[in-house]
């Protein structure tokens, strides 16, 4: 095993900023300026401002409803910006359709896993790799996705929609992992799972983060979120209304208040 | 009951497997009912007459060239046209389709009228005999090459990798999407190879039946069984499908009498609605009412 996130990542711990100040000497991976979004009618995200630097892994924190998944499903493409942008590297996505936006390295696990049901696991690991086509790579990376997460590879023949839920998620992390994310955008990554699985997922993020991806992750449990993430954003209302470091949010009264249990 | 009965439901059989994949398949992983397909089997059929008689192609060897004509007609109407009613539900397709079908048969009546025409190649009214028993050579590798197309579908919708996408967007658009299928390019080519099996299936009739700009209309119903027997957008199913069709209809036809033959089919249909509504070989997961 590996010794510990303590001294992972050679690139540097990067520190904690509030969104707004800024990108100081480098362009964060990926950035969201004034987002406005909604459904039909319906407007969701009320001027969004985000930030996540390579490496980094942040959490989204937010009840029901506040449009974290809006927020999500807006940075893979798959709702249009009303007004407002959506950067890669300081590129602007506006234009790239979703299904291209994979091969950017922008990746998501959906809420629900979304899997292929009734494709067989391994076949949904494959169909990860849709929009590539360098062989040898994809080979090694399923053959690093089973060791991560050796049930996808004892299942391999089996249909995705047979498993339970905790080895589903496993599939659909493993699926993303599979496109080559630079940045992995995680939907509820702990809805409706066994804590003893959870805690497995939370290894595997950890695991995920040390082979350089970086980390946008929608979490329900404030605890668990922040076990991952080392600075998060709170989302309310279509608004970000806090913004801070593990320990700094970990400490605010608001979120004791709101998401810890009074 | 004489082995001929069954021999002929048999090669019937292969036939209707041919006629309904193309169906099924545009049914199963578009949820696109496509009236049209009994039109564009007719323009198979058309292709494969016109090349028979002006350059004295061989019916069997006509088959690619209907297949690439469809595919590329099939192609681009989902591109251009079917792709922009989409979101407006199943009904709507079905209507669209049902137009685009009026379009193609008055368009092969103005283009070849509406006189009857035939394939008639130098083995034609030949055949194998054995135990009493005839088989034409015509129906015969109809049914062959049937048979052959089917499992040819079935061996690149499982193996390839444009097969498995496709199997994927059955399986849920959305996922499809964010692993970077473009789903418009897949709803078009799936409906381009729906079209190509209508237009192989047009040329392996040409070789057995009456060529009108109406020979379509009959295996609409018909595809309509083969598909909903078998199992929706199930390769297998198509084959069972259009197998079990071909050998009711001749047994049928043997035993209660040829008028009853449509009544047979929709009959089994019901049968099977019934039953076993996922079809015969239907797959879990597949086809599911969304």
């Amino acid at each position: 095993m590996h010794s510990g996130g303590a001294e992972a990542p050679a690139r540097g711990r990067p520190d904690a900023t509030a969104p707004g100040e800024g990108a100081h000497e480098h362009v964060p991976l990926l950035g969201v300026r004034a987002l406005e979004t909604g459904y039909g009618q319906v407007q969701v995200l009320w001027g969004v401002d985000l930030e996540v630097r390579s490496g980094e892994a942040v959490a989204l924190i937010g009840a029901n409803g506040a449009g974290k998944t809006t927020l999500l499903r807006a940075i893979a493409g798959q709702l249009p910006a009303w007004t407002g942008l959506v950067e890669l590297e300081g590129q602007d996505l506006g234009p790239v359709p979703a299904h291209l936006r994979v091969g950017h390295g922008v990746v998501m696990v959906p809420e629900g896993r979304q899997l292929f049901a009734g494709l067989t696991v391994r076949e949904n690991l494959l169909m990860g790799a849709f929009a590539r086509s360098d062989k040898a790579e994809i080979d090694r990376d399923l053959e690093r996705v089973e060791t991560l997460f050796p049930v996808l590879s004892e299942r391999r023949g089996q249909l995705a929609g047979h498993m339970s839920g905790g080895e589903q998620q496993m599939c659909a992390i493993g699926r993303a992992l599979m496109s080559r994310p630079r940045v992995l955008l995680i939907d509820e990554l702990s809805l409706g799972l066994a804590p003893v699985v959870v805690d497995r997922l939370i290894e595997a993020i950890a695991e995920i983060r040390r082979d350089g991806v970086t980390l946008l992750i929608v979490e329900q449990d404030v605890t668990n979120a922040l076990t991952m993430a080392e600075r998060g954003y709170v989302v309310e209302s279509g608004q970000i209304t806090l913004a801070g470091s593990r320990e700094a949010l970990l400490a605010d009264p608001r979120v004791q208040e709101s998401f810890i249990g009074i | 009951m004489s082995p001929q009965v069954l021999v002929n439901g048999l090669l019937l059989g292969g036939i209707y497997a041919a006629v309904g994949v193309g169906f099924s398949l545009t049914w199963g992983v578009l949820n696109i009912i496509n009236i049209a397909h009994g039109a564009m089997v007719m323009l198979g059929a058309y292709i494969t007459f016109l090349l028979f008689t002006y350059a004295g192609i061989d019916p069997f060897i006509s088959i690619p060239a209907s297949m690439f004509v469809l595919f590329l007609l099939g192609y681009v109407l989902q591109r251009f046209l079917i792709n922009r009613v989409i979101p407006h539900g199943v009904f709507m397709t079905l209507v669209l389709t049902f137009g685009l079908s009026l379009f193609l048969i008055d368009l092969a009546l103005l283009a070849f009228t509406s006189d009857y025409r035939s394939v008639t190649p130098s083995y034609a009214g030949s055949g194998l005999s054995f135990a009493g028993v005839i088989v034409p050579y015509q129906r015969l590798g109809a049914c062959v090459v049937a048979i052959l197309i089917v499992a040819g579908l079935n061996f690149y919708l499982g193996r390839s990798k444009l097969g498995r996408a496709i199997r994927a967007t059955a399986l849920n658009r959305q996922a499809a999407q964010l692993v970077g299928v473009d789903i418009a390019q897949i709803y078009a080519v799936t409906f381009g190879i729906g079209a190509a099996l209508a237009g192989a299936a047009g040329s392996l009739l040409a070789v057995t039946i009456t060529i009108t700009p109406f020979m379509g209309q009959v295996f609409i119903g018909k595809a309509f069984v083969i598909a909903t027997l078998g199992g929706l957008g199930t390769v297998q199913g198509a084959l069972i499908g259009g197998l079990v069709l071909g050998m009711a209809e001749s047994l049928g036809a043997a035993l209660i009498g040829p008028s009853y033959q449509q009544a047979i089919g929709f009959g089994i249909l019901v049968l099977v609605l019934v039953l076993r509504p996922e079809g015969i070989m239907g797959k879990q997961f597949f086809a599911e009412v969304k």
